[in-house]
């Protein structure tokens, strides 16, 4: 199972997807779509705390993807 | 005498009889709003206690330590901070504990040479606010750098190891 985790007030809402299911990829997609062009970073995570890297299109092989919003100055 | 005396004693007491009665028949009313009230203060106590803002704190935290690294585990756990290189330039960032204010660039000596501020928008736990800034100076640092308020160094040592 991959899941998408998207960053919000409750600490962080996951959406988990079997990447060998047509239907739930292209659910996947759509999310990736709408929270990216919101504002959203997608950023693949790595595994043990390694570097992620930043997702400019939806894979659907990544394993946890982290939505992060905006960001703003403070 | 006696009896225009007693006059205003008997309509008082006739009108504390009424109010009396007032009340009595406004129980069922005052009981039901009581019970609204203790429901609200419950619903209120779920939404905004300390109960409820814990969780999303606990799971922030727990998905930060899931993807600092090593060594920026071991100084955020006995020293409240974690370093972080620049993924365009090659600098060094100090994150610290808290929301705002919390990033000093560092020099080779460790040195604070500027303050950062920037975070994610709405309003999102710490352990998320600090895993956005790491990811955010690793992945995509031009772009925060852009945002970010700065700030000239307080005393040039601040969080130094």
């Amino acid at each position: 199972m991959n899941v998408q985790i998207v960053m919000d007030r409750s600490g962080d809402t996951r959406h988990e997807f079997d990447a060998t299911d047509a239907d739930a990829v292209v659910r996947a997609e759509e999310r990736f779509q709408n929270l990216t062009g919101k504002g959203f970073r997608a950023v693949a995570l790595g595994k043990g705390g390694e570097q992620g890297e930043l997702l400019r299109r939806f894979d659907p092989t990544v394993e946890r993807t982290l939505f992060i919003p905006q960001l703003q100055g403070g | 005498m006696t009896s225009s005396a007693n006059r205003p004693r008997t309509q008082w007491s006739r009108a504390l009889g009424r109010a009396r009665d007032l009340i009595c028949d406004l129980a069922p009313l005052r009981e039901a709003a009581v019970g609204f009230g203790v429901t609200i203060a419950g619903f209120a106590r779920q939404l905004f206690g300390p109960s409820a803002q814990a969780l999303p704190q606990a799971r922030s935290l727990h998905l930060l330590r899931e993807n600092l690294a090593q060594d920026q585990l071991k100084t955020y756990s006995e020293k409240g901070f974690f370093d972080v290189i620049g993924g365009m330039t090659g600098n060094r960032y100090r994150i610290a504990r808290g929301s705002s204010m919390n990033i000093s660039q560092l020099d080779s000596k460790g040195r604070c040479t500027r303050r950062l501020c920037f975070f994610p928008q709405g309003s999102l736990a710490d352990g998320d606010v600090l895993l956005a800034q790491k990811l955010a100076l690793e992945l995509f640092e031009l772009d925060a750098l852009a945002v970010a308020n700065k700030l000239p160094a307080t005393d040039g040592l601040i969080h130094r190891r």
